[in-house]
């Protein structure tokens, strides 16, 4: 016989529990507590102010300015006029002949050519 | 007149409060009565007092193997909700905020004091080594008692919510935030202990109970 079939079935611990004690607290209780409260500092506990809500569509409203600009200077190729000239050329980078990695691998090891 | 519960005198000071006046509250909601308790309102804390303390004495009661401070317990929990009744933003909640933070307070206690402390002062005595000769329902009660406390906490506190508080499995996980399946495995878990440790005496209180055994 299994170790299972020698515990007793639902029902009967059901029976049993049915007998454990219901505890009940006797009505002094209610009055020790409402009496405790009256002497705890009201409002002991300060909420945080609540925060002021930005209206979100004031923040889009610049960018989407911004972007309806672009598309508008883009568009009509008016862009490029109103651009500083100097701007649009390209600066020399020119460092001493020098082509990227392989150059600096030389570099580091001494070599100069 | 009778002063069936207290509310709030003339100086802000807590008094008893006669049948009366006491109805200004009884057939508000959950929800009514935390709105009014937030703004300090101490006769509507009463009610909620009302409604809920001896559920959560029970409660307190069974997690700590009937040992006194339940009692402390079941007041500490209180007090907590009144001194922030903002913290609950849902009254239908509320009783499982109050069983959530008077377990939390009962773990607490345990932890902080030696176990041999609880021990020595816990209420609930097993009879089981000093067996009677005649097992009636007092034995029978201080027995399942006994037994039902050294079951480990979540799943005492699984049986205690849905046997001796007749809660669902859905109500009884939510105040306890697990799942339903997390509950029922706590629930056979705990039923099992059960049987394991009354293997040896749980016929012989059975027995007594039938008619045939008295």
């Amino acid at each position: 016989m299994s170790k299972d079939q020698e515990l007793m079935s639902d029902v009967d611990l059901d029976r049993l529990l049915a007998l454990a004690t219901t505890p009940k607290l006797d009505a002094a209780f209610e009055s020790q507590l409402l009496a405790k409260i009256n002497q705890t500092p009201i409002n002991n506990v300060v909420p945080f102010p609540p925060r002021g809500r930005t209206k979100s569509w004031l923040v889009g409203l610049p960018l989407a300015a911004s972007l309806a600009l672009g598309l508008w200077l883009g568009a009509s190729g008016t862009g490029l006029n109103i651009l500083p000239i100097t701007s649009t050329e390209v600066a020399s980078t020119d460092i001493g002949g020098s082509t990227g990695f392989d150059d600096l691998v030389s570099y580091i090891e001494g070599e100069t050519s | 007149m009778t002063v069936s519960t207290i509310g709030k005198g003339k100086d802000g000071k807590v008094v008893g409060v006669a049948e009366g006046q006491r109805s200004n509250w009884c057939d508000a909601s959950d929800a009514d009565l935390l709105a009014a308790a937030a703004k300090q309102n101490q006769q509507a804390f009463a009610e909620l007092v009302l409604r809920h303390y001896q559920v959560i004495y029970r409660i307190s009661w069974r997690l700590c193997a009937g040992h006194v401070d339940a009692e402390d317990v079941t007041q500490e929990a209180f007090l907590k909700l009144w001194n922030n009744p903002n913290q609950l933003r849902e009254a239908g909640a509320l009783k499982g905020w109050l069983i959530r933070v008077a377990t939390n307070l009962v773990m607490d206690r345990f932890r902080k004091k030696p176990m041999q402390d609880l021990e020595a002062a816990a209420e609930i005595a097993d009879p089981a080594p000093n067996a009677p000769t005649t097992i009636d329902q007092s034995f029978i009660a201080k027995r399942m008692d006994a037994v039902i406390a050294q079951l480990p906490d979540r799943q005492k506190l699984a049986l205690t919510l849905v046997h001796f508080e007749q809660m669902t499995n859905i109500a009884a996980a939510a105040a306890m935030e697990i799942s339903v399946d997390a509950l029922e495995s706590l629930l056979a878990r705990a039923r099992r202990g059960l049987k394991l440790m009354l293997a040896q005496d749980g016929k012989l209180m059975l027995a007594a109970l039938s008619p045939e055994g008295e």
